[in-house]
């Protein structure tokens, strides 16, 4: 398994802005997308008057 | 004579911090007319506050100076690690804050051991869980305390004795004075100011380095290693997948962070500190893992290479070689918002805990005032221990805090995750989820840990104490037999 996956990301694959297209979908993409959802919570608690 | 009048002003910013902090500590005094109000503030801390609070106990100059160091090294993979601290604070907020909020309420918990004891009815898990945070909180501390006495040393240009014992002072004055009333109204003014440090720090780097685009290419002319995810199975690769979970995830079972988020006023404040928290848990460790790993080309210019360098001394190099004195002062600042922010969480938190679940019911007798007098001597107690072994720094910043966080999330998972989702959990279950979450994790670390396996005893450790609590509550529920 190790041989298999090694080769994959070893060669980096670089997005627009110069890192890893691994990094930015990894990482970067789940934490903006946790941020949108804690708005879109907290924009509704508002609308629905939560209190 | 330049260097004199640098350090009279570190000197000066951190006699001021002292000062402010005394203030909140004495206003915090004012406000604690009960047990409760020391322990969990009366559960009155509103969302905002709280929201700034948590992202300030989550963290520290353990990641402004340790991680971001390491990150020096292990490049911009390392800010998968961070994002992933977003995911987690809407985790913790959004799911598991309004069913812990009410059952700390009800069952009038006051600290995390206290919670497991009531809602199992169970006194062999308080006493079981107060002795593995009192024992294992240790390591963690001391992470926070090596990193403050490094960043005061190197750029103030003092002995690192004398900048761990700074930070024990300054701990001793407000956790002393005003427990969680004044820790949480200071980590909110703390989290504002380091913050405001670190992006600093962030957009100057890049500046440094002429630009985003750009500093990733000065990198990759570097090492094109730093800009790419590391191959997998290798020891780096082990790293960056380890802490992302142990880190993000095992941050949902650290006792200190459930006393945050359990203590809220209300749901609206639940949902109010959900976004403040999770926007600081993306930013922060967002830019301090950028500027960890675009410190390695910018010290390359100033003949530096940070691969020969330990990695708890980067970061106070690197701000003190390439930064402008106003942005070293207030890094400095930051850090010691970081630093004491983490540390007086931990203290207020183990200081609880030996106090009220170990100490105070060996004696019945313990009046409220007499338990509140004891929980502040042994804060005092507590932080001179924990700057003594910090002064002889037993590892790195980020292997001592990677160990606490990896057993007392293997630990806690179990007990807490039933407690909350599961109506059949009982005692015994919770007991056995602790157990063999901190067997196994414990075992894993000394035989199987990387660079062993590339597998961190975290996952192990969860995934043990999860089934086992599960397993041996539904085995042994009334129903089943």
């Amino acid at each position: 398994m190790l041989d298999v996956l090694g080769p994959i990301v070893q060669a980096p694959n670089l997005s627009p802005i110069g890192i890893d297209w691994w990094i930015v979908l990894g990482g970067w993409v789940p934490g903006f997308l946790g941020l949108a959802l804690a708005f879109l919570i907290w924009a509704k608690s508002r609308g629905d008057g939560d209190e | 004579m330049s260097e004199l009048m640098d350090s009279a002003l570190y000197i000066a910013v951190i006699a001021l911090y002292m000062a402010a902090l005394a203030g909140v500590g004495w206003l915090g005094k004012k406000k604690v007319r009960s047990i409760s109000d020391w322990y969990v503030g009366g559960f009155k801390i509103g969302g905002i506050v709280m929201g700034v609070a948590f992202f300030a106990t989550y963290f520290s100059a353990v990641l402004m100076i340790g991680f971001a160091g390491s990150a020096s090294k292990w490049g911009m993979s390392a800010t998968v690690i961070g994002m992933w601290h977003a995911v987690s604070a809407v985790i913790a907020f959004a799911v598991l804050a309004p069913r812990l909020s009410k059952a700390f309420r009800a069952l009038n918990a006051m600290t995390f051991s206290e919670f497991l004891s009531l809602k199992y009815g169970s006194k062999t898990l308080r006493y079981a869980s107060a002795i593995i945070i009192a024992i294992f909180i240790i390591p963690y501390t001391v992470s926070a305390f090596i990193a403050m006495g490094s960043a005061i040393s190197t750029i103030v240009g003092t002995p690192f004795w004398m900048g761990v014992l700074v930070a024990g002072a300054i701990i001793a004055i407000y956790v002393f004075s005003g427990g969680l009333f004044s820790a949480t109204l200071a980590e909110f003014i703390q989290g504002i100011v380091m913050t405001i440090a670190v992006v600093s720090v962030w957009i100057f780097s890049y500046t440094l380095l002429g630009g985003f685009v750009q500093a990733h290419e000065a990198m990759a002319a570097i090492d094109i290693r730093s800009v790419a995810f590391p191959a997998f199975g290798t020891n780096t690769w082990s790293i960056i997948i380890g802490l992302t979970a142990v880190m993000g995830f095992g941050m949902l079972a650290q006792p200190q962070m459930v006393l945050r988020y359990a203590t809220i006023s209300s749901r609206m404040n639940i949902k109010r500190a959900l976004l403040i928290a999770t926007f600081g848990s993306l930013l922060f460790p967002l830019a301090a893992y950028s500027y960890g790993a675009l410190s390695r080309p910018i010290l390359a210019s100033f003949g530096i290479d940070v691969m020969v360098l330990k990695d708890d001394l980067i970061v106070p190099l690197f701000v003190k070689t390439a930064f402008p004195p106003w942005l070293s002062v207030l890094f400095l600042a930051g850090i010691m918002c970081a630093a004491t922010s983490t540390i007086d969480a931990l203290i207020h938190m183990t200081a609880g805990t030996l106090t009220r679940d170990l100490v105070r019911p060996a004696s019945k007798t313990m009046s409220d005032k007499t338990q509140l007098r004891m929980t502040k001597v042994i804060s005092l107690i507590l932080s001179l221990g924990c700057c003594i072994i910090a002064i002889y720094p037993p590892g790195l910043i980020y292997q001592l805090t990677a160990y606490t966080w990896q057993v007392l999330a293997s630990s806690f998972m179990g007990p807490l995750i039933m407690a909350l989702f599961y109506r059949s959990a009982n005692k015994y279950g919770a007991l056995a989820g602790m157990v063999v979450g901190f067997a196994s994790a414990q075992l894993w670390y000394f035989f199987l840990a990387p660079p062993i396996t590339p597998i961190y005893p975290f996952f192990p450790g969860v995934a043990f104490s999860l089934i086992s609590a599960y397993l041996v509550s539904r085995l042994s529920s009334p129903k089943q037999a």
